[in-house]
């Protein structure tokens, strides 16, 4: 399966590709008074305006630098963005480099070992479920 | 071929003849004598059947073209327009539109129409028993038609010969077939044939020639020839014309009639004075009924014109950069042509915007006929009243009115409306009133149904919800009213066919709640019943006014707005620690949309303040700045936040960048 890897503070996260719909450079948002915090602002994608989610926010990461692109993906036959610091690669990995883990917020699929680091593979689909 | 490409085209085209249909069936049985209508009708009916038959739907071409068959019965006065009649043409209908549905679902399942078209044939034989004579004689004038065209030369009219000889027979022309005959030691045929056309061509004129014009200049013909001629002459006068050119053997002119209006017109030719005043009387109407016709149609996939929505959006998106672009390198000519530019791409928002809109008229127009059957069948009278049906709506959620509104009219009609008796008692007519009304007020669009009917009666509905072990009590009377939108909630003690199933309310009020709606209900006991329906207008256009608070722009609905007004900060007042303005005399509550939406607003005094009206509160809306008004597209802002009641949408202003507009009902 296909990832894509991205950087969050000082860790690196990644999700299935199939989830992702695109991938930008940073872009003019505008902000959404009395929204959660964690929801930056909307954003105008190509004529469809779209909610751009703080990722680092979301999940508690703390900010060391400015986010460069945004990731935009599918959630419930809606189109998010996420902002993230860079995307750094799409990978091949196979199934037996995901280690599980037993995290409490249930997030994550697991952790992709790949060997001189290690990448939180988040679930996409459990991401927002929330 | 390949039908398939087709089928939607014709599956469309159906339905809007079928739905035409209805509508002058309907108006046919108010106006029995309109022979308009059932020319309109029967035009209808024919194009119905030869799409049919084009496509290979057999059984629906039979249908049509039995229905045909008794509308020709009116047209020719054999048989009169009663209920009865009517009623069986509009089965003939509802099966047509079963049929039409089943082509659309791609079922294989056949429509049993025997039963239709016995009814259509006991008919027409009643028709024709009561005019037996005139129905032989039909019968005599066919194997003559027949022979007439098998001399010689074989002459086939195509579908838009026979167009223009409708036309012209409409006109009241007269529309000949000549065939002209040279001797056959004739040398100069095409010069002969020539003086002929050119002779008649000065009173009239030639619409088809067998052989070509071309043909007869080169000569490449035999001795004789025909041709379709509009004139206002008689046959005696062309007969004569043409026989004034020298070395013609003979000459045969016949009226030409055509397949399915040929018995109208032998008739109408024969009473002719009487039936041209007839035509001169309803040439207004005939007029207005083409005309609506003119408007051509294409019918376009709903996704592409997102598409298209979309990259209009992008283009003004990229000519705000390019603007900004040529005032950074100071480029006056660029700076001129991208004025056109902005200037079309502004018009080609507007455009596409628009096209999505239809009028709710596409949804209306089914319910007079509805409220007919609905009236037979309950033995009530029943008025339907029809306003504001020009209202225009997002096409998304035109499709998904119908039925709701449907319910709520079944509803009216059939627990609303009193029967007759009942209503004179009361005081009130005999015949009872539905209203449909639509109108837009501000971003939202409201239809109304509304009936003079008895109410909703609380006392029941309290005993229907105790019953169901629902607990009244504190409860105040607009409460119990709204228990009719619970599911499962039917006051009606039997259950009838058009509703009291239960199923009703609480189906419309969830189908309206999809679409973004709200539902109101007002009912007085005795006087009637009002349910009020607010739907947003997805996708529309409304006029905004753009406001600034702190560094954040804002979009205000004019339909909010009573008017703006400057205001310096010392001027607002305190009242029991709120903060109002005088505004009119009239003291209202001001809002500092900053504290509401929790932004920091611009220091300084001078501030303006938006008085917004919502219903029947009025509030001022205190903003740092205004930055005009301008036409804007409301759009979703997605589910992420749609929990925030503060704003109805969003906009993607001309600069690219997305702007809030704020609900003002949800804040005042």
């Amino acid at each position: 399966m296909q990832v894509v890897i991205f950087t969050l503070g000082n860790e690196k996260f990644a999700l299935e590709t199939h989830l992702v719909h695109g991938i930008e450079k940073m872009m003019n948002i505008t902000k959404v008074p009395n929204a959660p915090s964690y929801i930056k602002g909307l954003a105008n994608l190509r004529g469809t305006i779209i909610s751009i989610i703080d990722l680092k926010q979301y999940l508690n990461i703390e900010k060391v630098s400015e986010e460069k692109n945004i990731i935009i993906i599918e959630s419930d036959e809606e189109r998010i963005g996420l902002m993230v610091d860079n995307v750094d690669e799409v990978v091949e990995i196979t199934q037996d480099m995901i280690e599980k883990t037993y995290d409490d917020n249930g997030i994550a699929k697991g952790i992709i070992n790949f060997k001189d680091y290690i990448v939180t593979f988040l679930d996409g689909e459990l991401l927002f479920a929330k | 071929m390949d039908m398939s490409q087709y089928l939607d085209m014709f599956i469309e085209e159906s339905d809007e003849n079928l739905q035409n249909l209805n509508e002058w069936i309907l108006e046919l049985e108010k106006n029995p004598d309109d022979k308009e209508t059932i020319n309109s009708i029967f035009r209808a009916a024919h194009t119905l059947k030869g799409m049919s038959a084009s496509m290979g739907f057999n059984d629906i071409a039979e249908l049509t073209h039995k229905m045909e068959d008794i509308l020709d019965e009116f047209r020719n006065d054999k048989l009169k327009v009663n209920s009865e009649v009517i009623t069986v043409l509009f089965k003939c209908l509802d099966t047509l539109e079963k049929m039409v549905d089943g082509v659309r679902d791609g079922s294989s399942e056949k429509t049993d129409i025997s039963g239709i078209t016995k009814m259509l044939d006991d008919i027409a034989a009643s028709g024709n028993s009561s005019n037996g004579d005139e129905a032989a004689a039909t019968i005599e004038e066919a194997p003559l038609k027949e022979k007439a065209p098998s001399n010689s030369i074989n002459f086939e009219l195509n579908v838009y010969d026979e167009d223009i000889i409708k036309q012209a027979k409409e006109k009241n022309y007269n529309v000949f077939k000549a065939e002209v005959n040279l001797y056959n030691d004739c040398k100069l045929k095409s010069a002969r044939a020539f003086l002929v056309y050119k002779n008649l061509e000065e009173s009239g004129e030639i619409v088809k020639s067998i052989p070509s014009i071309e043909d007869i200049e080169q000569e490449k013909f035999d001795y004789s020839f025909v041709f379709v001629y509009v004139t206002n002459k008689t046959a005696e006068e062309v007969k004569k014309l043409i026989e004034s050119v020298s070395e013609i053997e003979s000459v045969n002119v016949s009226e030409v009639e055509i397949n399915n209006t040929e018995e109208a017109q032998s008739k109408e030719a024969k009473p002719k004075e009487e039936s041209n005043n007839k035509n001169v009387k309803s040439q207004p109407k005939k007029d207005d009924r083409t005309s609506k016709k003119a408007h051509q149609f294409v019918r376009v996939d709903l996704e592409k014109m997102d598409k298209f929505m979309n990259l209009v959006g992008e283009l003004v998106i990229h000519r705000t950069r390019l603007e900004q672009l040529s005032s950074n390198y100071k480029l006056t000519d660029l700076h001129e042509t991208l004025e056109q530019v902005g200037r079309i791409t502004s018009d080609l928002q507007d455009l596409v915007m628009k096209i999505r809109m239809l009028p709710v008229e596409k949804v209306f127009n089914r319910f007079p006929r509805m409220i007919r059957d609905l009236s037979n069948e309950l033995g009530k009278e029943i008025e339907l009243v029809i306003k504001g049906e020009d209202t225009e709506l997002d096409r998304t959620v035109i499709d998904e009115i119908g039925e709701p509104l449907l319910h709520l009219i079944r509803n009216s009609a059939d627990h609303g409306i009193e029967p007759a008796e009942e209503r004179i008692k009361a005081g009130k007519k005999a015949a009872g009133t539905i209203k449909l009304i639509a109108y837009q007020e501000g971003n939202k669009a409201i239809i109304k149904v509304e009936d003079d009917g008895r109410g909703l009666n609380v006392e029941k509905i309290k005993q229907k919800a105790e019953k169901s072990g629902i607990d009244t009590s504190g409860m105040s009377e607009q409460d119990i009213k709204n228990l009719i939108f619970m599911q499962g909630f039917s006051t009606s003690e039997k259950v009838t066919d058009i509703s009291g199933r239960g199923v009703g309310m609480d189906v419309v009020k969830t189908k309206i709640s999809a679409i973004g709606g709200t539902i109101e209900l007002l009912s007085e006991e005795g006087k009637g019943t009002s349910v009020i329906i607010r739907l947003p207008l997805t996708l529309s256009i409304i006029q905004a006014l753009l406001v600034k608070v702190g560094d954040e722009t804002f979009a205000i609905s004019l339909g909010f707005i009573d008017r703006v007004i400057s205001i310096n900060t010392d001027e607002i007042k305190l009242t029991n620690n709120k903060e109002v303005i005088i505004y009119r005399d009239n003291v209202i509550p001001l809002i500092r949309l900053s504290d509401k939406l929790n932004i920091k607003g611009e220091d300084g005094k001078d501030k303006f303040v938006v008085i917004a009206k919502s219903g029947e509160k009025t509030a001022g809306l205190l903003v740092d700045s205004l930055s005009g008004q301008q036409e804007i597209v409301i759009k979703n802002i997605g589910k992420t936040l749609s929990g925030l009641k503060e704003y109805v949408g969003a906009t993607i202003l001309g600069n690219g960048l997305v702007t809030l507009i704020l609900d003002v009902a949800a804040i005042v």
